[in-house]
């Protein structure tokens, strides 16, 4: 008895602490408990679970073209989501019902103050949580009504499972730069690109964002957690003589300021962006084309983001809407046996470089885990959030949103590993064997990607696009590579990732934000190169217009 | 060599606006004698407009600071005409024909003033505007010839070029305190216990059009705009949502926060008041409109069916679909017929800068195609007289008067005649003791124990641009009714003359006939600025003055009204 006192009076002294400590972490947990003692017995259908999510984004940003500043903005928010439960863990107001977009498209995020002026606070948190529960009401007896009239669903999971109260009170972070001295670098470095006459856009970027997260949950969960993220954006675009439009970018993601690149740095990337980009843009046009190719790296990590990663997310096994490419597959084989995946959004750093997926806790207030999704070419696991699916009855703390939008499982940081490694010229060789076994001229080498999409979707066809900026064709008589345009790549995912033959060992990052159902989220892929027996690729679309009818305007020196 | 003899030239100007200008004029002059595509027809008009605007925007809700955030943005804008006169490549809607890299019709310029990022800019925008031209142009000949037409109507109105440039005023505020009376005022609303949503929303910006163009025109307009819009939800009593807003602005001046109060108390009352009410029965017979009611009627049924007036070709009856029908132009076919009583005149003179003291917000020496704006008269004696004409002709009407705005819309931009200052007068005023009188009259010959007052319609609401999305998403038949709902509404008893508050209305089958069924107007004169937000999220500051009308028979129907269930909990 007397332990048990002290455990609670342990308890009481903790949760003073935190609300010592924190003054909207206090309100919220009070608001919180007050409403969760009402409505928890409300009748017919009483309230679950309830948890409040304030995301406090700061934004600082500025881009310079051509010498000049073009924008400068610095904004500040705070919004808020409320997640209402109504009925049981086992059936509740989120289940999707059949026929409709169990996404609100339209949702729009709400503010809430920045001056931590509580009483605000609480009215919002009060006519939110009564708004949500009204509507989760409502819900409610439409999937009653649905359950009685259909058929019952291949995946009979229950909607929500249990998570352990977690606590933590994170240091909040400011932005940290010095403004005028990066607007003058910014500056510098854009007007580089002024000796270029037939580069059209041309852009150099600075964003600072922190986002600070407070989560209260009736799990008991308290936490305020901050991420820091600074992101240097290089952009030059021209237009071939066909019309066809071009572009080269280069991102730097840290999460700490003093890790930016110096002048010279970025200056050397500039440079060799232009370098590309005029190859590029002089390059001759691909025809569809299916052989052998190597993805780098980076290249490699947006390949595997999208044609694999999007898949593996647990809501897509359970939604009769989706394709479930790999919902069927546990413990079969589906790669090579030399690759493992697993994504861990615990890791900060890799080989000493930022990882921008990294978090500590999800948007459902669960401890962020590696999970292995593939173990030796077999099919281990997938990324959840706390609605389950058969067989994964726990989240994995991957359950993550952009605010005012549901929580669903995401990739956080994506790791492709293999044990089939060798150094890149080897892999390079091999890629030219590879040619010459399946007699073709060339393979092609792509260096990196834009970006790309997948469609998961039942309807339609279970294929992906990917969107190559730089590939090369590298022939087999020894000719040297050659820069080449105007192809995607496209193709089926369970086919492409069975024609892996080999990797290389240069693992390096993709930093970048993908865009789903939940919004946008910070995500990180880490790969080596890849050889793969068979890329198929297809013509690009392409504009129809002329390049800029009159020269540049500009300096004397730019009248060519 | 010449052109290198050209740049060496360049003689950059102290002032900043100087640059923009040099970088404007450069251009324009190179591609208007020089951008031609071989086989192809040469510009025969373009002009530059860049909207320069810099200043803060804060936000409140119930108490607390959503945002403060400082905003500078400078945007430029391409009128590029092929063809001639008679017939261009504008008033012709039509799918773009692809995307391309290189935008068109419009850009973001730096905000910062150096000449060779400026002219990069604008080279770029100027190139696509004129690739858009040329296939706008053609496939508007394709679409003619293939038509038995008899349209005559030129496209584009010769004007005589006008030069002014005006001071550029300044914006001076202090943050902190701004903040601290945008949260002031969130307060007042937050302490009205019924109130579950609000909103406070403050705009300082000074608004700078630079415009140039190949005819010889060129100007600087200049405002400073102040804008408080202040929105409140409350749960009625009977579950009814009740929403109103309120809006102050100022243009070239400061808002007066204490008379702003003032304004606000009766306001956040009368929102308080409507929450205790209960439904209503429909209603037949005299209704007097004072004040903003007044206004709104004015403006909506006159203003907006005098603007507008030149409606494009459509190359497919498709893309009308699209279309949110707004009820723009839709007085223009009475040009010379009656659309009000004899005793009612109308004009609009956007030159005005005040009206008997009070700064008029719908003011501005040159409009958005830099014509020099003019006085109207729009409706003598009852007769409508005139059109608010923008540099597109109708076959009644030649020429512009200068009340041109750039309007985006569905299938991209247009400049369409637009209200500035619409005022309107009356040579059948009486006194307010005497209108009333009048009113009881009417009342009792039409058989009523009661008759309506309106003092409020439903101005234009400000939005976010994703609940305006959604909004004109659901929009029924893409149309908008001809007069918005009534928001403060009174029963005068017919008896005691007692006004007793009542809610729940909207007008049914108005059409523009409701002005000329005005039996008399008030004595004194009521000045409403506001923005009007039209259903793409264009901004127009309007200022309507007009006086008390009584109008001797309107329907008025109980509104659908949305309600939600009482709160689960009580308020903190």
């Amino acid at each position: 008895m007397k332990n048990f006192r002290k455990l609670l009076l342990l308890l009481f002294a903790f949760e003073l602490i935190y609300a010592k400590a924190d003054p909207i972490l206090k309100t919220m947990n009070e608001e919180l408990n007050r409403y969760y003692r009402v409505l928890s017995k409300a009748q017919p259908n009483p309230l679950y679970f309830l948890q409040f999510e304030i995301m406090d984004e700061r934004r600082f940003t500025i881009s310079a073209s051509l010498g000049a500043l073009i924008s400068e903005n610095e904004e500040h928010h705070r919004y808020l989501d409320v997640d209402v439960r109504i009925g049981s863990f086992r059936l509740d107001n989120t289940h999707e019902i059949r026929g409709t977009e169990n996404y609100d498209w339209w949702s729009e995020p709400v503010e809430v103050p920045i001056d931590d002026d509580q009483k605000s606070l609480k009215i919002i948190l009060w006519a939110e949580t009564d708004k949500n529960f009204k509507s989760a009401q409502e819900r409610f007896i439409r999937i009653q009504n649905e359950r009685a009239v259909k058929v019952l669903e291949s995946d009979t999971s229950p909607d929500f499972s249990r998570a352990p109260s977690e606590k933590f009170l994170g240091e909040i972070k400011s932005i940290s730069l010095d403004g005028d001295l990066w607007k003058r670098r910014l500056k510098n470095l854009s007007k580089i690109f002024k000796d270029y006459p037939w580069i059209y856009n041309s852009q150099v970027s600075l964003s600072a964002n922190s986002l600070t997260k407070y989560l209260v949950n009736t799990d008991g969960t308290q936490l305020r957690h901050c991420s820091m993220r600074y992101t240097i954006r290089i952009f030059a675009e021209t237009m071939a003589s066909d019309g066809m439009e071009l572009y080269l970018s280069f991102p730097v993601v840290v999460t700490d300021s003093p890790n930016l690149p110096d002048e010279e740095n970025l200056k050397c990337q500039i440079d060799s962006l232009i370098e590309n980009l005029d190859a590029l843009r002089n390059a001759p046009v691909v025809e569809p084309y299916s052989g052998p190719a190597i993805l780098v790296n980076r290249a490699c990590g947006v390949f595997f983001h999208e044609i694999f990663g999007h898949r593996i997310e647990g809501h897509r096994q359970k939604s009769e809407f989706e394709g479930q490419t790999f919902t069927k597959k546990l413990n079969e084989r589906i790669m090579p046996e030399f690759i493992s995946i697993y994504d861990d959004p615990t890791l900060e750093k890799f080989n000493g470089k930022d990882l921008n997926g990294h978090y500590l806790f999800d948007d459902e207030g669960v401890r962020a885990q590696r999970t292995t999704v593939v173990e030796n070419g077999v099919l281990k696991g997938f990324l959840m959030s706390r609605s389950p699916i058969a067989n994964f009855p726990k989240s994995n703390g991957h359950g993550r949103r952009q605010y005012g939008k549901k929580v669903v499982a995401r990739q956080g940081v994506l790791y492709v590993k293999s044990n089939k490694e060798v150094p890149f010229l080897e892999l390079r060789n091999a890629l030219i064997e590879e040619c010459r076994r399946q007699k073709k001229p060339y393979g092609l080498l792509f260096y990196d990607i834009a970006g790309g999409f997948t469609m998961t979707g039942r309807y339609g066809p279970q294929t992906f696009k990917v969107i190559p900026l730089l590939v090369k064709r590298v022939y087999i008589d020894g000719r040297p590579d050659e820069v080449v345009r105007g192809v995607d790549i496209v193709g089926t995912p369970l086919l492409s990732l069975s024609k892996i033959l080999l990797t290389g060992d240069d693992y390096e990052i993709f930093n970048g934000t993908c865009g789903a159902e939940s919004g946008w989220v910070p995500v990180s892929a880490i790969a080596p190169s890849i050889l793969v027996a068979e890329i198929e690729v297809e013509k690009k679309a392409k504009g129809q217009e002329r390049p800029p009818i009159l020269p540049a305007p500009g300096e004397p020196s730019r009248i060519h | 060599m010449v052109m290198i003899f050209t740049f060496f030239l360049i003689a950059y100007s102290e002032s900043p606006s100087g640059i923009l200008f040099q970088a404007l004029s450069d251009e324009l002059n190179r591609n208007i004698s020089e951008l031609w595509l071989e086989g192809q027809e040469k510009p025969y008009y373009l002009s530059f407009r860049v909207l320069d605007s810099k200043g803060i925007e804060i936000k409140a809700s119930l108490g607390g600071l959503l945002y403060s955030n400082d905003f500078q943005d400078r945007h430029l804008y391409v009128d590029l005409r092929v063809g001639g006169y008679q017939l261009d490549n504008s008033n012709f809607v039509c799918e773009a024909s692809g995307f391309s890299v290189i935008e068109s019709y419009e850009t973001s310029l730096p905000i910062e003033d150096d000449y060779f990022a400026l002219r990069q800019a604008i080279w770029l925008v100027t190139d696509g505007t004129y690739k858009r031209a040329l296939d706008k142009i053609a496939r508007k000949r394709a679409y003619l010839k293939n038509r038995e037409t008899t349209d005559t109507i030129f496209d584009f109105c010769v004007v005589k070029p006008y030069e002014i440039i005006e001071p550029i005023p300044k914006l001076d505020f202090n943050k902190t305190k701004l903040n601290q009376t945008v949260v002031g005022i969130s307060r007042i609303v937050q302490n009205l216990p019924s109130v579950f949503e609000s909103s406070v929303i403050l705009k300082g910006n000074v608004s700078v059009q630079y415009f140039l163009d190949s005819e010889g025109a060129k100007s600087v307009r200049a405002d400073k705009f102040y804008t408080l819009d202040i929105q409140a939800k409350a749960r009625g009593q009977d579950g009814e949502i009740i929403e109103d807003f309120i809006g102050f602005y100022t243009k070239n001046g400061e808002l007066d926060f204490a008379e702003i109060e003032k304004n606000l108390h009766p306001w956040a009352e009368t929102l308080l008041l409507k929450t205790k009410l209960g439904k209503t029965e429909g209603y037949s017979g005299p209704v007097l409109f004072l004040g903003q009611a007044s206004c709104e009627l004015f403006f909506q049924i006159l203003g907006k069916g005098v603007s507008d007036v030149r409606q494009p070709i459509f190359e497919s009856e498709m893309l009308k679909r699209n279309i949110v029908k707004q009820n723009l132009g839709i007085l223009s076919g009475r040009l010379g017929k009656k659309v009000t009583p004899n005793f009612i005149s109308v004009f609009d003179d956007p030159n005005m800068k005040n009206y008997e003291g009070i700064p008029l917000l719908g003011s501005f020496s040159v409009d958005d195609q830099g014509v020099r704006a003019e006085r109207v008269e729009l409706v003598k004696e009852g007769k409508l007289v005139g059109l608010l004409m923008s540099r597109a002709p109708t076959d009644k009407i030649k020429a512009s008067n200068g009340h041109a705005r750039y309007a985006n819309e569905t299938y991209g931009p247009r400049y369409i005649g637009f209200v500035g200052n619409l005022i309107i007068g009356s040579t059948k005023r009486v006194s307010d003791s005497e209108l009333f009188t009048k009113f009881k009259e009417l009342i009792r010959d039409y058989g009523n124990s009661y008759g309506i007052v309106i003092t409020k319609l439903e101005p234009t609401r400000v939005e976010s641009e994703r609940a305006r999305y959604q909004r004109l998403y659901n929009l029924p038949n893409k149309s908008i009714p001809l007069l918005s709902p009534p928001i403060n509404v009174y029963k005068m008893d017919l008896n005691t003359g007692a006004l007793e508050l009542i809610k729940g209305f909207e007008f049914s089958q108005v059409t523009p006939r409701i002005l000329r069924d005005i039996v008399v107007t008030g004595e004194k004169d009521f000045v409403y600025n506001f923005i009007y937000n039209d259903p793409y999220g264009n901004k127009f500051p309007v200022s309507v003055v007009a006086p008390a009308v009584l109008i001797e028979e309107v329907d008025l129907i109980p509104g659908e009204t949305k309600t939600t269930r009482a709160p689960f909990l009580s308020r903190p």
